[in-house]
C-alpha cells in the first residue's frame, strides 16, 4: 500500500493524484499521525451527534487545508521556502508537545479551567469546546508540525509541484484532503461504532464520559510522544 | 453529466508535470578534484532518516571502499541545525534531512540533489542502492574525466 502511494506520489501526469497521494502518505507518517489520532479522539467524543462528528472531521481537514494553502501562498509570492521549511521544521514538537499534554489535562479535568466572567475568553473557550471551532483550529495548529518525513513530502515535493502547476493551490488542498480523510473515516466509525455501544448497553451518558477521558488521555500521549521525541529519547 | 466527469477525470489525470526529477546545481568550488556525499539531519532524527544513512554507508562500503581510501570520495554526516554548519546549509538550501552528492572537478562543482528520491524509496534497498551508485558512477566518471 505505501509503495503504491509513493509511487503515485511521483506520478509526473498526474499533479492532482500526486498531491493527495502524498497527503495519505503524510497522514500515517509518525508526526502527523500521532496528530491525527488525537484529532480523531477529539472530534469522536461528540459522537451523540453524528452529523456533528462529520462536520467536525470536514473543519479539521479544512483547517489543515488552511495552513498549508497559506504556506504554499506565501512561497508562491516570494518567501523563502527554505527560511520557512526550517523555522517550521525546528519548532514542530517544541511547542506541539506541552500544548497537547496542557490541552489533555483540561480535558481531564486535572487543570481546572474557569474562564467565568472573563467575556471574549469565555465565550472563545465555549466555541473550542463544542467540537467544531475547535476542529477548525486544531487542524490549523497540527498542519504546522513538520516532522523531517513530513517536511520532505511537503516543502521538497508539493511546493515544487504547487510553483510548477497553473492550477497551482489547489494542490495544497489536495494535499490537505489526503492527510484529512484518515480523520474523516475513523472518527465516523468511532462515533457509529460507540453509539451502537452505549445503546446497547442502555448507557450513553458513562460512555460518553469514558470516551471523553480516553480522549484527553490520547491528547497527553501524544504531547509526551513529540514532548520524548524532543528531547531525543525516541 | 457524463462530459463533465469525464472531463474532470480527464483533467485530473493528465495535467503538467511534477517536477519530481533530481536538480543538478552548478557552483564555483576550490580544492582537488572529488565527490562529497553529504547527508544532511536535524537535531532530532527520523526512523526514515537513519534507514537513508544506513543504506548509503552500505552502498558506500561494498563497493566505493576503494574510493574512500584513495580520498576521491568521503561521506558526511551533517547537523544542519548547529549554528557552526551554516555556511554549509546555506550552500545547498539543506533545511532538513538532506542528500546530495557533490563532485568538483578544476574549480566547478555540480551537485544533486537525491532527498524526494529518498525518502520515495527508502523502503526498497535494492532501487536506493542502484540509483544511488548510477548517480556516484556518473559523478566518479566526471572527475576522472
Amino acid at each position: 500500500m505505501t509503495e503504491w502511494l509513493q509511487e503515485l506520489a511521483q506520478s509526473q501526469e498526474a499533479p492532482w493524484l500526486a498531491a493527495f497521494a502524498l497527503g495519505l502518505l503524510t497522514a500515517i507518517s509518525p508526526c502527523p499521525l500521532a496528530t491525527n489520532i488525537t484529532a480523531t479522539a477529539y472530534i469522536a467524543k461528540g459522537f451523540q451527534q453524528k452529523r456533528m462528528v462529520i462536520w467536525s472531521g470536514v473543519l479539521y481537514t479544512l483547517g489543515r487545508a488552511f495552513s498549508y494553502v497559506l504556506i504554499a501562498m506565501v512561497i508562491y509570492f516570494g518567501a523563502s521556502k527554505f527560511h520557512i521549511a526550517r523555522f517550521l521544521q525546528g519548532n514542530g514538537e517544541k511547542w506541539l508537545g506541552p500544548l497537547l499534554v496542557l490541552i489533555g489535562l483540561v480535558m481531564l479535568n486535572v487543570i481546572p479551567l474557569n474562564l467565568k466572567g472573563s467575556g471574549f475568553l469565555q465565550k472563545l473557550s465555549e466555541r473550542v469546546g463544542k467540537g467544531m471551532t475547535g476542529a477548525f483550529l486544531m487542524g490549523i495548529v497540527f498542519a504546522l508540525a513538520f516532522c523531517p518525513y513530513s517536511g520532505v513530502l511537503y516543502f521538497g515535493m508539493l511546493i515544487p509541484m504547487t510553483l510548477a502547476a497553473p492550477e497551482a493551490f489547489s494542490i495544497p488542498f489536495i494535499f490537505a484532503l489526503g492527510t484529512g480523510i484518515p480523520v474523516l473515516l475513523f472518527t465516523y466509525l468511532l462515533a457509529f461504532s460507540m453509539e451502537k455501544v452505549g445503546v446497547w448497553f442502555n448507557a450513553i451518558q458513562k460512555v460518553e464520559k469514558v470516551v471523553r477521558y480516553v480522549a484527553g488521555g490520547v491528547f497527553v500521549l501524544a504531547g509526551l510522544y513529540y514532548i520524548l521525541i524532543f528531547m531525543k529519547v525516541l | 453529466m457524463k462530459t463533465i466527469v469525464f472531463s474532470f477525470l480527464a483533467f485530473f489525470i493528465f495535467s503538467n508535470c511534477t517536477g519530481q526529477e533530481p536538480v543538478k546545481t552548478v557552483l564555483q568550488s576550490s580544492g582537488p578534484n572529488r565527490i562529497e556525499v553529504l547527508d544532511f539531519h536535524n537535531e532530532h532524527r527520523c526512523a526514515t532518516c537513519l534507514t537513508i544513512e544506513q543504506l548509503t554507508k552500505e552502498l558506500l562500503a561494498d563497493n566505493y571502499a576503494d574510493a574512500q581510501q584513495k580520498g576521491l570520495i568521503t561521506f558526511r554526516l551533517i547537523n544542519a541545525d548547529e549554528k557552526a554548519n551554516g555556511a554549509i546549509v546555506d550552500r545547498y538550501t539543506a533545511y532538513g534531512t538532506t542528500l546530495i552528492i557533490s563532485s568538483v572537478k578544476g574549480g566547478t562543482e555540480e551537485f544533486v540533489d537525491l532527498t524526494n528520491f529518498a525518502f520515495m524509496n527508502f523502503n526498497k534497498e535494492e532501487k536506493f542502492k542502484e540509483t544511488l551508485k548510477k548517480e556516484l558512477d556518473a559523478a566518479l566518471k566526471r572527475i576522472r574525466s
